[in-house]
């Protein structure tokens, strides 16, 4: 079963996400609810998948994104965003974000990104 | 949507209360509305032919329809018509109130033209709010609001009518040059050609039920987690938005929404009351520039 690691600001957000990826058989090891968090739990746990929000206080997604990758060049990790963020989207696919998930979440958008990966 | 100005008058005039009008709500998702009140509601049969095609309804095998037609009361483009009006929320919630003894039928133009005058609408006014297209009902209780504003106003009416409810609807908005914010969820987005600072205030509930609608949660009280829930929709709309102006290459970036206990925003303020079943909140939005 494939880990899960979920970073976001919003604790309705990472609910939702959670309940989807459960469903899917995903395991949500950990939710962290700002950057800092993120990385200190990213460390520790070390999971197959990061779901990153791009926007959140303290330390942002894409600094957050920046610290995993340095740590591991191989981290996977999910950037999510609200609608028409293009150039954060931008800045997150330089340093190194596998893939995107755009809020409101869509079941069947969140379930391809992950089959991707897997693939 | 045209539910909220029946509403508004059957309540003035003490015919029910807030709480009732919510319980109607729910009543009206669950009702289907039958073809025969339409008919008659659009003044195209009479309720005496509406009856005389019921009775017939016991003793055959036949559809309303078929019978208005084979009775020479109605056409087959009526007919075709009325199905297509079948999925009206007015008339549904005429149903509603008929059903539930609230009004007659035979009253219910007379309402309508009531209501009319008590909202100072016109007939156009009225037909647009009746088949809740969101484009032609902003303009109506948005008068003098910078264009900008009623175009985020249009992203949040749709979007809470698609996520949390199909009833939502407004009142008139207001300008203000500096509001005082009392517990609202708040969020700046903005970039080198503008910036906006929206925020959403509870007024009489109505944060609660958008945060338990949006979160699929029961939330009883503003408090931290349904706060967190209305942020997280509020930053949905606004990034819905700001899709819409990448589309024109303006470039704005969301900033993390926070909750603001009290606090002052200055500049061009714009309050618009949003209805969410029988509660309400405040959506203001402000332009810093």
């Amino acid at each position: 079963m494939r880990s899960v690691l979920i970073v976001d600001d919003s604790r309705t957000s990472r609910k939702i996400l959670r309940t989807i990826l459960e469903q899917h058989g995903y395991n949500i090891v950990g939710e962290a609810g700002d950057g800092e968090e993120g990385f200190l739990m990213y460390k520790k746990l070390n999971p197959d998948y990061v779901t990153m929000d791009i926007t959140m206080p303290k330390l942002s997604g894409l600094e957050c994104l920046s610290l995993i990758r340095k740590e591991n060049p191989s981290a996977v990790v999910v950037m999510v965003t609200a609608a028409g963020q293009k150039e954060k989207m931008i800045a997150a696919i330089k340093e190194g974000a596998a893939e995107f998930i755009t809020k409101p979440y869509e079941e069947k958008d969140i379930i391809n990104v992950f089959e991707r990966l897997e693939g | 949507m045209i539910e909220y100005c029946i509403a508004n008058y059957l309540i003035e005039e003490g015919r029910i209360t807030n709480e009732q009008f919510g319980e109607l709500l729910n009543k009206q998702d669950a009702a289907r509305v039958k073809l025969g009140l339409i008919a008659v509601s659009e003044g195209l049969i009479t309720k005496a032919q509406a009856d005389e095609i019921n009775r017939l309804q016991m003793t055959r095998d036949a559809r309303f329809g078929d019978i208005a037609v084979d009775l020479g009361y109605l056409r087959e483009d009526q007919i075709t018509m009325l199905l297509r009006m079948q999925g009206s929320s007015y008339h549904a919630f005429l149903q509603v109130l008929t059903d539930e003894g609230i009004i007659k039928l035979e009253e219910a133009d007379e309402i309508m033209k009531k209501v009319r005058l008590k909202e100072g609408l016109s007939t156009a006014d009225i037909d647009a709010i009746k088949e809740g297209v969101v484009e032609r009902i902003l303009p109506i209780y948005m008068q003098d609001i910078p264009q900008p504003m009623i175009d985020l106003a249009g992203v949040l009416l749709r979007t809470i009518v698609r996520i949390a409810d199909r009833h939502a609807f407004i009142e008139k908005a207001e300008i203000y040059s500096s509001y005082e914010l009392k517990y609202a969820e708040v969020q700046e987005f903005g970039g080198e050609t503008g910036k906006f600072v929206t925020a959403y205030e509870d007024v009489h509930g109505g944060l609660v039920l958008l945060a338990s609608a949006f979160a699929k949660e029961a939330f009883k009280h503003v408090d931290e987690d349904s706060l967190d829930a209305v942020g997280e929709f509020e930053n949905i709309v606004n990034g819905l938005y700001c899709s819409k102006l990448s589309k024109s290459d303006i470039n704005f970036d969301l900033e993390p929404q926070h909750t603001v206990e009290s606090g002052t925003v200055t500049g061009v303020v714009c309050v618009l009351p949003v209805r969410i079943r029988n509660k309400k909140f405040n959506f203001i939005v402000c332009d810093k520039i």
